[in-house]
């Protein structure tokens, strides 16, 4: 098989079609006017109970758009991963969420108090959350993507989805690996109740898709993507060895 | 003409998918039967609208399950 194959992609992705006047509107929700007494709660609390240390910041572009992927193990992910970065880049920020969670209004509430949520269905219906993180993409926002689509139950790094490879390379966008640890102990999937511990959170350096680019001129897009997909898990298990 | 349509495609499927065309049976199920993840099913329709320059819906995606769906679907949509 040779050759570019991208145009069904884009065309699925509608990427060549016009955004509408406000792309973002349906991510601004009121619950954002609760996000600074959010993240001052979220903040005391971890000085409390699970100390936060970040390390790697200086990685994140100064200039969206961009991608931050991170490994998921626990609901205290998006919050550890965003708490110690500067306002400007967390307001911004819009966070895939899967209807499991989005779907439960109690989790939505919080969920849209702590960054701008797109609910995404990554069993049976991609497209429109992909359309939707394009859209986000394409008028200049970052957004956060936990890749593995579910927390881990094990604390070990899951495959991949291929989606965020497919949004980087057909966009342009650098991702940030990001991992996150610590969070499993302080809260693993389905339990009721934190425990007290310390979480560490690296950003690693953004991921070019510029090379990717290339390559799909002469291979099948969905490879190429998910070859974006495997270095990006292949970084983020590099940092889950380094030291911080 | 049909039957080098069916060949064609069916060559065409068997590449995509990194599977010997020998293998795929016209009524297997690409997804259950000979594993083909549904990204992948995505990149067997991206190759279908690059070679016949036919404008495959979205929903097709979902209804199209094996290689005679397939080329039931190439069909009508050459017409």
């Amino acid at each position: 098989m040779n050759g570019d194959t991208s145009a069904y992609w884009r065309k699925l992705l509608e990427l060549d079609k016009p955004l509408p006047a406000d792309p973002l509107a349906e991510y601004r929700s009121c619950h954002r006017h609760l996000r600074p007494f959010f993240y001052f709660l979220f903040k005391v609390l971890s000085v409390l109970f699970f100390p936060i240390q970040a390390a790697g910041m200086e990685n994140i572009p100064a200039r969206p758009p961009f991608i931050l992927a991170s490994n998921h193990l626990s609901v205290a992910d998006y919050p550890s991963a965003v708490a110690k970065l500067p306002n400007a880049v967390r307001d911004r920020l819009h966070a895939l969420a899967t209807k499991y969670f989005y779907d439960n209004p109690a989790a939505r509430f919080f969920m849209k108090i702590g960054s701008n949520v797109i609910r995404i269905d990554t069993v049976t219906d991609f497209f429109p959350a992909l359309r939707a993180a394009a859209c986000v993409l394409r008028a200049g926002e970052p957004i956060f993507i936990a890749p593995e689509g579910t927390r881990s139950e094990t604390g070990e790094l899951l495959p991949f989805k291929v989606g965020v490879g497919i949004l980087a390379v057909e966009l342009n966008v650098p991702v940030v690996p990001v991992y996150i640890r610590g969070t499993f102990e302080i809260i693993p999937a389905g339990a009721g109740m934190f425990r007290p511990g310390k979480i560490n959170v690296v950003y690693g350096k953004p991921i070019d898709p510029a090379p990717y680019i290339e390559k799909k001129k002469t291979r099948q897009a969905y490879e190429v993507y998910k070859e974006f997909t495997e270095e990006l898990r292949t970084r983020i298990l590099e940092l889950s060895k380094s030291p911080y | 003409m049909t039957n080098e349509l069916e060949k064609e495609i069916k060559s065409l499927v068997a590449k995509v998918i990194k599977i010997p065309e020998e293998k795929i049976d016209l009524k297997a199920n690409l997804f259950t039967d000979l594993g083909v993840d549904s990204l992948l099913g995505v990149e067997i329709f991206a190759a279908l609208d690059k070679k016949y320059h036919i404008d495959i819906p979205e929903a097709k995606l979902r209804e199209a399950q094996t290689l005679a769906d397939i080329i039931q679907m190439v069909k009508e949509l050459k017409k």
